[in-house]
Parts: C-alpha cells; structure tokens; sequence
C-alpha cells in the first residue's frame, strides 16, 4: 500500500502502550498518518512492508531492541539505509547504549521525558517538511 | 950449634935491625903521635856526642815518646793494657834504664769529672791494678782536668790521678806543646838526677788543627816521658870501652846559661888538653856536649925515653901493641856502634814484630822493608809476599786508599807527623778490610829512614758509619717520602710530648679548623682541647686512655672540630704512642688529621637516603599495584611484590626483560596503541595514562588503568621509566554495574514520567476538548512536578557522573559558538516572558573543544536559567565568550538579586542553596553549581563569580582548550 505524498506516515515503534497511543493520537491530531508497532521484531514487519515515511523508535522494548532493529533495518536494503528514524527513548543520550546506536545513523535522539510531546510532533514535522 | 948461633946471629942482627928499625920508627911516631891523638879523640867525642843524641840517647826517647802518640792516633781509645803493652814492649828498646815515667794524662772537661772516674774506677783492664779509689787529685773545680790515667812503669800507681796541669812546673810546656802540637820539655835539675819531662799532647783523629781553638777542642789528652839524663847518659857512657877513662864528658841545656845538666869522668887540667863542643838541638831544647881529656903523648913522652934503650923489639912489640889496640879500638867502637843501631833496630823490630797492632815498614822510596806477623795474618800473605813491594803498586789496594796512603807518605818522609786516616785493603781472599792508617817517620840521627805504618781494623767503626750514613739517607729519603705524601694527602700532622702537653703542628692541621699555625700560637695540647667540639673531645680522651693503658693499638675516631667560622667540621683523627718511658707510660705520640667533613657529610645524606630509598622501596614494595622500573630501552630493571602477585610472574621473570611484551603481560593492544604510547614517553617525554589489556602468567586478563612516566636528568634525557598499573577491572564491573542501574533506574522512572507529562499537556493543550480554569491550574500542577521530576532526574544522573570521575566523562568536539546560541535560544520564551534585555557577546573565533557534551550544556544551561530565574522583569542577562590564552572563558551576568555574603562560601555545596534563592524559586534542586564545580575541576577549569545581594552576579567559567587528560578508547 503507497502512501500518497501529501499525507506523511510515521511508524510508532513503543512497547509501552500509554506512552504509544497518546502519540499515534497526537500524530493523527496533526494530520499525520500513523503505524504502530509494539517490540522491534513486529516493527521490522511492518516497516518492511509498508515504508513508512519516518520511524519513531523505542530502544528498550521486549524480544528486539531498537538499536538491533536499525541495525537490521539499515542492511535491509536502499529504503531500510535510507528511512529517517528518531529515537525517542528514555535513556540518557549520554548512555552506553545511545552512544553505540549514534553510529548506526539516526537523525535524532530524543528523551522522553525531557519533551513535550508537542515539541516530538514538531520535530518531526520539521524534518518531514525539509 | 950452628943452628943457635944462626938462631943467635939472627936475633942479634934481628934485634939489632929492630932496634934500628924501633928507633926509626919511634921517630915516626914520635912525630905523628899527637895528631894521631887528636883524630882520636874527635872519634871518640863524635861517638860520644851521637850516643848521647841518637837513638840510643835522647832522640830514642822523643821517639818512644812519638811511638806512644801514634798508639793513641792509631786507635780510637787505648785501653790500659794497650799502653801498658806497649810500654812494656818498648823496654827491651834501651828506654826503661833512664826513662823514669810514661804516663797518659786525660784530658777531662768539668762536668765530666765524675763519669771519668768512675769508669778509670771499673776498669779491669790490667789485671791485679786496684783502682777502686782512683780520683783526681788536687780536688776542686778546674775547667780542665789532666789527671794522670795510665802510668809505666809499676810501682808509679800512686801518681794516678794526680792531676798534669796543677803543676806549676807543666803548665806552659804542656800548653807550648798543645800550641806547637810538638814535644815540649822540662829538665828539672837536681846534683845527681837531672831529669827531663817532655810532654806531647794528642788530638782527636781526623779533625783540623790550623787554629789554637782548634787544637783546644781536639786535645784529648797529654802524653810524658821523665828522663833521668843522668842515669841515661851513665847507661851510655860508664864502662863503655869507646869512652876514655880520662874523658870527660858535660852535658849543658844552653838556654839554661849553661848549667850542667851532666857530668862523667875525672875533671881535666893542665895544658894539654884535648876538648871538643858540640851543639844540638832536640826539638826544643838546645844541647851542648863537652868532651876533654889530656893529651895522649904526654904518656909516650914520658915512658917513651925511658923504653927507648930497651930493645927495639920490645919498642916494636909495644908500638905494635899500641897500634892494634889503636885499630882495635876503632873497630869496637865501629862494632858497638853497629851493635847498638842493631840493638835498637831489632828491638824496634821485634817491639814492631811482637806488637798487637799491624804495622809494617817502608823505607824511604816507599817500598816495604818489613811487616810484623799481625799484619801478614791479617792480609793473610806470607812476609816473602810482602816485603819489595812498592807503596804506588799495592795491588790489593783500591785506587783511592793507594793515593790517600802515598800522600801521606810523603809528609811523613818530611818528616811530619799526620793525623791517622782511613784505607780499604782487599786480604788475599779477597776480604775486603776497614783499616785505620798512622804513618810515623823513624829516624836514624834526625834524617828519616823510615816510615812505620801500623794498622787497626775499623771495619766495625766504618762499617757502622756507612750503615748509619745509609740509614741517615734512607731516613732522609723516608721522611721526604712521607713529606710528599702528607703535603699529597693534605693531612695535618701532630706530633705530642704526652707528659709536658708539648705539641707540634704542621700548617695544614691548623688550615683545617680555618686558621694559620701562627693564629694557634701558643701551640701546646690546650690548642686541640680548644678546637675539638666538647663532646668528642671526652670521647677522645676516653680513647687515648685506653691507647694509653695498652689496650689499643692505635689511636682512631671521627669527631667535630670547631672551624674559626664556627661550622663544625669531621676529622679523621688517627695516632699511635710513639715512645713510652720505662714504666711503660707514653712520652710522644704522632697522629694525622684529615678534614672528612665532606665524606661525612656524603656520607650520612647517602645513610639518609638509603634509609628514605629503603622506605620508599618498602612502600612500594608493599603496595598491590604493579610497580616497574625500566631503563631508557624499556628493560625492567625493578618490580615490586605487586607486581609479582597481580601478573603471576616473578620478579626473575620479569627482570631484564622489555616492559610490556608478549614475554609478560604485554602484547595484548594494537601496534598503534603501543606506538602511541611510546612516542609519547620517549621522544615527546611526557608521562602517559591508559587503560591497557593485560595478560596475567595464567594466561587470564584483566584491565590495568596504566601510568607510564619518563623520569628525566638535568639534561632532559630519559633516565627510567615508571611504569604504575592499576587493575580496574572490579572497578569496571562495578562502574559498569553502577552506570547500567542508574540508566536503567532513570528509564524506568522517566516513562511513567513521560506518561503524566504528556497527557497532563495533552489535556491543557485542549486537544480533548476545553478545560476550565481551575482544571487547568491542576493540570499545570501535575505537569510542572512532572517536569521538575524529570530535570532532577537528570540532575541526580549528572551528580553521579562527576562524582564518578573523569572516566565516566564522554568527550567530543564541539562547537562552542553554536552550543551557546542553542541553550540561548532555548530560554527564549522566558527571556520574552520576563522582558529581559540580552547582552550577548560571543568572540568569532572560538576554537573547537573536546569536551562532555551532555555535561558542558547541562551547565551552561545552569548558569543562564539561574541568571533568568534570580534576575527580576525587565533586568539583563549578558553572555560573553572568548578565548583567553589556553582557556575559554564564558561569563554570564545577570542583574538579578546576586548572592548574600554569608551564603558565598557555600554555594558550590551540594544541595546548598542561598536563602534568597529559596525564595524565589523554591523548586531548585541544589546541583547545578555542584555539579558544574565538579565537572570544571574534573577537566582542569574553574568556576569564579562576582556578586553583590540585589545588584546581581556575574559567574566565570574557564575551560582549557586543550588538556592532557585523555581517555583512550578501551579495546578488546
């Protein structure tokens, strides 16, 4: 399924399902399409399949992490090294693990609890608007 | 019958021819008998005028008496026996009838009266001589005494003693003959024993004797002979067949006026008279002799006529008779002349040949005439070997000795008397002999005819000499040796009369304290117990004693001196007791001094530094890290224990081996790590901080945080290397446990966080629709705690970071400029809300840092959101930012309320925070500027403010551009 171009769809990728749904729920209030997904296995499936036009990416989630998933999704072929994603997480960015994933190229990182999810929205619109 | 009457015609003619012929010559001697008597009697006073001064007489006796000087010459000291040898031996040589006395006076200076006679006292020389009450007489206190010591012949022994010189009589011929060094006479007359005393002094051997002082000095002694003239000449001229019974013989000492000295035979008068005079002087006495007699043909006068008609034959026989007793006459007296010389020629022969003392004879062209058996033994040659050879050609003589004995020779044949001298003569074994030489010219009438030489061994004396030169020249040599070592050595000498506290020093003992030797003076043991510091100087003292009592066997201590600028300096003070008295108490002691205060002083800073470096090495030792020395190469020169225990190899491993190889517990980085760190502390000399993988001998690993520091000389070359290893790796488990809960106590906490947060804004962005007022006031409620929940979480992360130290720091380069202008800009709203005025200022040319991003903005975001919040509406926030030398400096000022006196001190405390502040935004946690404080300190920068209550603040924050400490990436 192709998404039209003036309609953006974002892949929500969060095992906690509070913490999901108010975001699916505030990206679909700004007009922004929305895919969810709750652990990184079932994320890689869905992005495989419908390529969505940027990833939201947990990192602590149940049976795959989030770097592991950009990890895979970055060899997964030209549209998984080229896909933008954010983390959005609520590890330090000075954590182990942040530091290993920077490497694997997010375009940003971003502490849960350190932003409005307005401020989250609007990042994203931001680079979905450049 | 024819026979008798031929017989009687024969006779009668015979008697008549005789008759004839005893008329004619009757005639003839009638004619020539008075010049025949004068011829005679110029004979006989001829003879009698030699005897009375030849050897038989007068000159004999001076000859003796020259022979008994040679005796004293030829030995250094004649013993008793010697003299009374010799005398004795001289008695078979005619002298003893009319010689009275011989005797030796010893010359004794005062003072040395009493050791003169206690030695004449215990001289045992001849034995059966008491001379247990020997003293010299007159007593009383002379300045020279010539007490009479030896004396020939017996029976004389109570003159011993009496003393030469006290006789008034002596005086001047004994100081004329010390004067002329030749004999000295005088007769004292008397009716019928007219004697004379000559006196002959002697010198010393071998010493001058121009000058009357001089021969005062040398005079050892004096030597007399006592002539009985009258007895002397009776001996020669009573019953003696050449002397007429009608001579008469005087004898007169001319400078006496004349005065007979000696009388023989009737008195003559009359006319005819026959009388000779004649003159001579025996050294200094001038003779005279008168013979007289009557004519002898006063006689044939008278009997003549009265024969002259008795038969010529009986004439003839008479004249016969009278002529052979003529000729007769003449041949005895010839005869007992010869008999006489040969007489005194044996004698002096056999005196010669009996006698002790080697001599031989040479005559006068110097070619050996005789030699007496002491002196063939001693040569070991037979006479027949000796006698012809000639005085220039004794082969067995060295050259020298030939010379110095030919020289002599000659003064003597002048008839000279020389002082004894020194020849070396080779025996025939080729024995090499010492031999003391006295040359004395014998006489015949007063012409020389000979030269006796006679010989003493002075082997011993000679030798002693040569051994004492030798010993002088090596002593000599020695002490010049010693000179030069102790100038060398610049030792200071002493040298103690232990008893009289004397004391010598030479100029370097006195240099030592700081002073010349004429600054010490008086120079005496009080000088040492002056400059020797007080407590040493007690235990020098208890040392001496104990050298002293011979318990030691030297003297040897260290000790203080005090030096005239008033340092104390170390001297090595070493002696030993050179001379001790009887008692075994010391006299003199001789020791150095030798200035150790540097030694010393070296000495105990090495003692200090060997205790220190002990210390040290203990420490080390005992410390659980690893600790290795290498040299400038790398090879391990030191381990310590920790070493041994943290990689399992043992110091014997490890010793001379290249630090950190694969041989121990090295080899486990990458080439460029090891090149790195190698660059780092060879050639740019700096010291280097890593964590490195190490490898223990079991073969497990471990993680060491590792120091590597070059250790540099003067010069700035690599002198060692310290090589500090630390194992971190519980360290790391625990810091990695520490990180993993804080990340994972953070996450967990920041989602429901996240939750409150976001909806709480959910519901008051109204995206569910629109909230009243007092809805809306709780919603803030909860999202404001919501956010302040979530700034102190990262608060509380930063806290535990900073305090976990530099190692938990994640440094990049950023850039300052845009950091600066994000955080700025961050604070926007607020800015705008409180109406504040910026005043921004950020230099163009900022330089990148490498820095903890996360660290760097939470602080500056600190500082500018406490400027915001304490800085009132409408006031003003400044940024600034420039490099300033190695520093970047950021300040931030506000005009806000500024920060009380009392609370300036604290403000830096964690979870401090002033009173006004609490006021005014009473949700501040209290970290920030701890955590800033912290974080500058860890990266080597500083935090400084300017602050006044209600006018503001303005907070400096320095960071150095570049600093040494960094981290490199831990590998595996």
């Amino acid at each position: 399924m192709e998404h039209t171009t003036d309609t953006k769809t974002i892949l929500v990728i969060e095992d906690h399902a509070p913490l999901r749904q108010i975001l699916v729920e505030k990206l679909n209030h700004e007009g922004l399409k929305t895919l969810e997904a709750e652990d990184g296995e079932r994320a890689m499936e869905v992005a495989m399949k419908e390529h969505p036009d940027l990833i939201l990416l947990d990192i602590i989630m149940p049976r795959m992490s989030g770097t592991t998933m950009l990890e895979a999704l970055r060899k997964s072929g030209d549209w998984g090294k080229n896909v933008p994603v954010v983390f959005l997480t609520n590890l330090s960015p000075d954590d182990k693990i942040i530091k290993e994933v920077v490497q694997t190229g997010p375009i940003y990182y971003l502490v849960k609890a350190d932003w409005k999810i307005e401020d989250v929205v609007k990042k994203v619109k931001d680079y979905l608007n450049q | 019958m024819a026979i008798k009457l031929r017989t009687f015609i024969f006779a009668v003619v015979a008697l008549a021819l005789s008759a004839f012929a005893g008329f004619a010559v009757f005639n003839t001697i009638q004619n020539n008998l008075a010049d025949k008597d004068a011829a005679d009697f110029q004979k006989e006073a001829s003879f009698i005028h030699d005897t009375a001064f030849g050897e038989a007489g007068l000159n004999g006796y001076l000859k003796s008496l020259i022979s008994i000087r040679g005796l004293f010459s030829a030995s250094i000291s004649v013993e008793r026996n010697e003299f009374q040898a010799f005398i004795e031996g001289s008695e078979s040589g005619l002298l003893y009838p009319a010689a009275s006395t011989f005797l030796y006076a010893k010359r004794v200076s005062r003072g040395d009266e009493a050791s003169f006679i206690e030695s004449v006292r215990k001289d045992s020389s001849v034995p059966n001589l008491d001379l247990s009450h020997f003293s010299i007489t007159p007593a009383g206190e002379r300045a020279t005494y010539f007490p009479i010591t030896y004396i020939e012949p017996k029976g004389l022994e109570s003159e011993l003693g009496n003393d030469l010189y006290t006789v008034d009589e002596n005086h001047d011929a004994i100081q004329s003959a010390v004067d002329k060094n030749d004999v000295s006479s005088v007769i004292e007359f008397a009716d019928s024993n007219t004697t004379i005393s000559m006196f002959l002094p002697v010198f010393k051997n071998g010493v001058s004797l121009q000058s009357s002082a001089e021969k005062e000095s040398a005079l050892i002694g004096i030597l007399n002979v006592r002539i009985d003239l009258c007895a002397l000449f009776n001996s020669l001229f009573t019953n003696n067949p050449n002397v007429g019974n009608n001579t008469h013989i005087t004898l007169q000492e001319i400078n006496n006026a004349g005065k007979n000295v000696y009388e023989l035979g009737p008195s003559v008068t009359g006319s005819n008279i026959l009388t000779d005079s004649q003159e001579m002087r025996i050294k200094d006495v001038d003779w005279r002799v008168i013979i007289s007699r009557p004519t002898s043909h006063n006689a044939l006068n008278i009997y003549g006529p009265l024969m002259g008609g008795l038969g010529a034959g009986f004439l003839l026989l008479v004249l016969f008779g009278v002529f052979f007793s003529l000729i007769r006459s003449r041949e005895r007296a010839k005869e007992t002349m010869a008999a006489l010389h040969k007489q005194i020629d044996e004698a002096e022969h056999e005196r010669t040949e009996q006698s002790a003392v080697p001599t031989i004879l040479f005559d006068v062209r110097g070619v050996i005439t005789d030699a007496n058996k002491s002196f063939c033994d001693l040569v070991e040659l037979t006479k027949e070997n000796i006698l012809g050879k000639n005085i220039n050609h004794l082969d067995s003589m060295p050259e020298s000795s030939t010379s110095r004995l030919s020289s002599n020779f000659m003064y003597s044949i002048s008839g000279e008397e020389r002082p004894s001298f020194d020849i070396q003569l080779h025996t025939r074994s080729n024995r090499l002999l010492y031999l003391e030489c006295h040359l004395s010219p014998e006489y015949s009438g007063t012409e020389v005819t000979h030269i006796k030489a006679s010989f003493k061994d002075v082997a011993e004396r000679v030798l002693a000499q040569k051994e004492l030169l030798l010993k002088d020249a090596e002593l000599s040599l020695n002490e010049k040796y010693l000179d030069n070592i102790i100038r060398g050595a610049n030792v200071g000498t002493w040298d103690w009369q232990v008893q009289t506290g004397e004391l010598k020093l030479n100029e370097r003992w006195a240099e030592i304290v700081g002073y010349t030797l004429k600054e010490l003076e008086p120079i005496s043991i009080k000088t040492w117990e002056k400059v020797a510091y007080p407590e040493d100087l007690k235990k020098s003292d208890e040392l001496l004693n104990e050298h002293f009592s011979h318990h030691s066997d030297f003297y040897a201590l260290d000790c203080r001196v005090m030096h005239k600028n008033g340092s104390l300096i170390w001297v090595a003070d070493r002696g030993r007791v050179i001379e001790w008295d009887a008692e075994g108490k010391p006299l003199r002691m001789t020791g150095i001094h030798m200035d150790i205060t540097d030694l010393k002083t070296a000495n105990e800073k090495l003692e200090k530094e060997l205790i220190d470096v002990n210390k040290f090495k203990l420490s080390v030792d005992a410390v659980e890290d690893l600790v290795a020395i290498t040299d400038a190469d790398g090879i391990i020169q030191y381990v310590n224990h920790g070493a041994e225990k943290l990689t399992g190899f043992s110091s014997e491993e490890l010793l001379g081996r290249k630090a950190g190889t694969k041989e121990n517990w090295g080899g486990f980085m990458s080439s460029d790590y090891y090149e790195t760190l190698w660059n780092t502390v060879k050639l740019k000399k700096l010291p280097f901080h890593g964590e490195i993988n190490v490898k223990k001998k079991s073969g497990e690993h471990y993680i060491a945080s590792a120091e590597i520091a070059p250790i540099l000389d003067e010069h700035g070359t690599v002198k060692f290397f310290i090589d500090i290893h630390r194992d971190i790796t519980k360290e790391k488990e625990v810091e990695r446990a520490k990180t993993e809960f804080i990340a994972l106590a953070s996450h967990q906490l920041r989602t429901p966080l996240t939750a409150i947060n976001w909806y709480s804004e959910m519901l008051l962005g109204g995206d569910l629709g629109p909230v009243n007022d007092k809805q809306k006031k709780y919603l803030d409620e909860i999202n404001n705690g919501g956010k302040r929940l979530a700034n102190l979480i990262n608060a509380l992360l930063n806290v535990s970071r900073v305090e976990m130290g530099f190692g938990s720091m994640q440094h990049q380069e950023i850039n300052v400029d845009a950091s600066l202008q994000t955080i700025i800009h961050d604070h926007e709203a607020r800015i705008v809300s409180k109406q504040l005025k910026t005043n921004i200022s950020i230099a163009p040319d900022l330089p990148k840092i490498s820095i903890d991003k996360n660290l760097f903005e939470a602080m500056i975001q600190n500082i500018i959101s406490n400027a915001i919040d304490y800085t009132d509406i409408s006031g003003t926030v400044g940024v600034s930012a420039k490099k300033e030398g190695e520093y970047l400096t950021i300040s931030v000022s506000d005009t806000g309320i500024g920060i009380p006196i009392q609370d300036k001190d604290r403000i830096f405390e964690k979870l401090y925070r002033a009173e006004n502040a609490t006021t005014i935004k009473p949700d501040g946690n209290g970290l920030g500027l701890y955590i800033t404080k912290k974080f500058l300190d860890l990266i080597g920068g500083s935090i400084s403010f300017i602050s006044e209550e209600h006018k503001g603040s303005t907070f400096t924050v320095k960071i150095p551009i570049t600093h040494t400490h960094k981290t490199p990436k831990l590998e595996s």
